[in-house]
């Protein structure tokens, strides 16, 4: 077994209680059926989530959530990951939701409470692309101010749940910064294609958006500054759920290791599989303290600790995922490579996981620049 | 438990010491945030108590670290997690965690007295008699008397519970024979912890106990290894007929296995061993040095690069071990334990230590390689380090066994 972070032991019910709907509501056959569908995820699954009150869990009581801050959403998303639930969570109660508290204003607390309440569901399209914005560099997606209000204009690929989110959170480029906006997805000016990836539980789609009307959810308008908070802020709950299905991945492994045998004797005897599972769960162990220790600085407002912490923790989630992947393979033998077993499914989730928000270079140039800036 | 030859503290006699910035370490952690009331009080006696560079040659940094521990001492700055009635401050986890980052931030070397302060006396807490404790305690604490741990034997390395030094009682004392080997400072002892059989015949875990044995007496001879380094840091121990009392046995008599396993938790506990900090201090050197050394000459901008891509490597993965004490530090101060988890924090350790190490000598191109030099000593003297404390195979049969519950 992996040891819980030492943060997350206060939460030791919640967490329990979360890990079981999770095993119950996303088996392996529930998810490898709902992933085979039009919209790709399990709405009966998603209903339930709504009903235990989950989108919500982070957001302030005032809008009806829990206020049980990001560490306990945190929870959810790694147990969500551990089982590759096929769901609209991620992007919509950890996205997209978590960029509307971050960077919103009152103008857009109705949506936060509507996707708290699960009436709606939203996708995050970040106008910068994938890694972290700069002042001068190019942007996919422009907002404009016309007499008729904001329009946003441009394409963003590989969106996360872009093609059946109801509703678009937008980051766009404005004349002089960056804005926050909400479209409608379901209007002609948008146009979705859904984009078939080698991992069917992510839903991922391309988007075109052309003179598309848009309300902006800030009268400010937004720095290249908070918009590289925001991918830091996005980094904690995407890393939950990596770092959630990458134990999943080595328990899966153990398990094999533990029953198959071999020689008269159980592979997992064998040294040389040993060490390799050892080497996985230390850095599992490392990098799940990073997503917690991360999570708490989020809930405690510390913007600071985040800029390092953000892409520090999304590369090491992201390296350690796909190597518990990997190994995983490896460590099946033959059957590892066979579809009849769900470690190949983690291992196409860690390929797509470690692209959604910043390639792993990215992230670790992104935290050289950082580090420059502190040590000056 | 290298010494850092790159910290940077003013040696001005009778100035003020620099001390680094809280930036060094990454960011903030919750439970141990920078404005910190005791960082700031450990920092204040710091700035005002600077000492001069590390001597290399080791009889001179063994003394260096010894007036150091004194210094300390005299303040109350060492054993601050010890309990009060026995001279410490009864300070938790989290506070030895800034305390061993504060210390490394100033550039100054951990108490000569570590293995005595994190390990020994720690385990006479738990197992030793209210006499041991009084003898024993105070003298450690003050750095009077130093100690050494004889554990591992010839034939009884990794797997420590094949010892063979035996000892028996004639008369009120034992009387030991056998030979330990790995014996770290033993030249500088005062007193050796021996674990060894005295239920004779009995094997493996059963039988044992951890005598307490002087060393300066005719049956005790210790004779220093050589290393690769240069450096004399671990012993072998012949023990011809050693005496020692028969009330100094910590723990009882015939479970001095159970006394040698609390010793190892302290062990793979402590960040004193797998400090994180003083390994950030050195890799903030090292990233300046490999910079002048590319203005200088020393080395080629293609040799630099590749050198920058291992120092952000090397610190995002102590980062990791920054982390794993943390973890370690929030666990003790909620009174648990650390179980094999220990066995990460050390791995990490060890790994890390040696690639460092390497890192220190190749900032400065072929220079590294002069005799004399300080970069070119850690480099040989670090590669002991996963395999000293319990080698990195050995630790991960720990994790894979008892964390993982693979069979054995």
């Amino acid at each position: 077994m992996i040891t819980e972070p030492a943060s997350a032991r206060d939460h030791a019910e919640v967490s329990a209680l979360v890990r079981e709907v999770a095993a119950t509501t996303f088996t392996s056959e529930k998810v490898r059926a709902a992933a085979a569908t039009a919209l790709g995820f399990d709405e009966v699954a998603w209903k339930q989530l709504v009903d235990l009150g989950w989108p919500s869990l982070a957001l302030d009581p005032a809008i009806g959530g829990a206020g049980m801050g990001t560490f306990v959403q945190c929870l959810v998303h790694r147990e969500l990951g551990a089982r590759l639930a096929p769901s609209p969570y991620l992007a919509s109660a950890g996205l997209a939701s978590g960029a509307l508290v971050l960077l919103g204003d009152d103008r857009a607390t109705d949506l936060l409470a509507s996707l708290g309440a699960g009436t709606r569901t939203a996708a995050l399209v970040l106008g910068h692309g994938r890694g972290w914005p700069t002042d001068d560099g190019p942007a996919g997606l422009t907002a404009t101010e016309t007499p008729a209000g904001w329009i946003v204009d441009g394409r963003a690929e590989l969106v996360l749940d872009g093609a059946r989110a109801d509703v678009l959170v937008v980051v766009a480029r404005t004349a002089d910064a960056w804005g926050l906006f909400e479209v409608d997805a379901r209007i002609g000016a948008v146009s979705r294609t859904p984009a078939a990836t080698v991992d069917a539980t992510r839903a991922l789609a391309d988007l075109q958006l052309t003179a598309a009307p848009a309300r902006c959810l800030r009268s400010r308008p937004v720095t290249t500054d908070e918009v590289s908070g925001l991918v830091d802020r996005m980094a904690v709950p995407l890393a939950a759920e990596m770092a959630g299905a990458a134990v999943a991945c080595l328990e899966q492994t153990l398990e094999y290791l533990r029953t198959r045998h071999q020689f008269g004797r159980p592979i997992g005897s064998f040294q040389a599989l040993k060490h390799r599972c050892a080497d996985v769960a230390v850095a599992l162990t490392v990098a799940q303290e990073m997503v917690f220790a991360a999570a708490e600085m989020v809930d405690a407002g510390d913007v600071a600790g985040l800029r390092i912490a953000g892409p520090l923790l999304l590369a090491r989630s992201a390296e350690v995922f796909l190597h518990a992947a990997e190994e995983a393979i490896q460590l099946h033998g033959g059957v590892g490579f066979t579809d009849e077993v769900d470690v190949g499914l983690y291992y196409k989730r860690a390929l797509v996981d470690g692209e959604l928000l910043a390639p792993v270079a990215d992230a670790y140039a992104r935290l050289d620049l950082v580090r420059a800036e502190g040590a000056a | 438990m290298t010494t850092s030859p790159t910290a940077s503290t003013s040696p001005a006699p009778g100035g003020t010491a620099t001390l680094l910035g809280h930036h060094v370490l990454g960011p903030e952690l919750p439970a141990v945030p920078y404005d910190h009331p005791f960082r700031a009080e450990f920092r204040g006696w710091l700035q005002q108590h600077p000492l001069g560079p590390e001597p290399l040659e080791q009889d001179a940094r063994i003394a260096h670290r010894r007036a150091w521990h004194r210094e300390l001492a005299a303040d109350g700055w060492v054993g601050l997690h010890w309990p009060v009635e026995h001279g410490g401050r009864g300070a938790d986890a989290l506070t030895q965690f800034m305390y061993y980052e504060e210390l490394a931030l100033a550039g100054a070397p951990e108490p000569a007295n570590t293995p005595g302060l994190i390990l020994l006396g720690p385990t006479l807490m738990v197992h030793g008699t209210e006499e041991l404790k009084k003898r024993f305690l105070p003298g450690i604490l003050a750095g009077d008397e130093a100690w050494c741990q004889g554990f591992s034997e010839p034939d009884a390395g990794s797997d420590l519970a094949a010892v063979r030094t035996r000892a028996e009682l004639v008369g009120d004392e034992w009387v030991v024979n056998g030979q330990k080997i790995w014996t770290t400072f033993g030249q500088y002892a005062d007193l050796v912890f021996v674990l060894c059989r005295t239920t004779p015949g009995s094997e493996r875990h059963r039988g044992l106990s951890l005598l307490v044995v002087p060393a300066d007496q005719p049956g005790v001879t210790i004779r220093a290894i050589k290393q690769i380094s240069g450096d004399e840091e671990f012993c072998e121990v012949f023990l011809d007929d050693a005496r020692a009392p028969r009330d100094w046995v910590v723990g009882e008599v015939g479970q001095g296995w159970a006394a040698a396993m609390t010793l190892f938790q302290f062990e793979r506990g402590d960040q004193g061993y797998t400090d994180h900090a003083r390994m950030l201090v050195r890799l903030a050197g090292v990233e300046r040095r490999l910079a002048e050394s590319e203005t200088a000459g020393l080395v080629s901008s293609v040799r630099a690069a590749t050198a920058r891509a291992r120092h952000r490597d090397l610190w995002v993965r102590i980062q990791g071990l920054r982390l794993l004490n943390y973890r370690g530090a929030v666990l003790a101060t909620s009174g648990e334990g650390l179980g094999a988890v220990g066995s990460m924090t050390n791995l990490v350790w060890g790994e890390l230590e040696k690639e460092l190490g390497a890192a220190v000598a190749e900032a400065v191109g072929a220079c590294g390689l002069r005799a004399g030099r300080h970069d070119t000593h850690e480099r040989l003297h670090t590669r002991a380090a996963s395999i000293y404390s319990g080698t990195s195979e050995i630790q991960r049969n720990i994790i894979a066994e008892r964390l993982l519950g693979l069979p054995r």
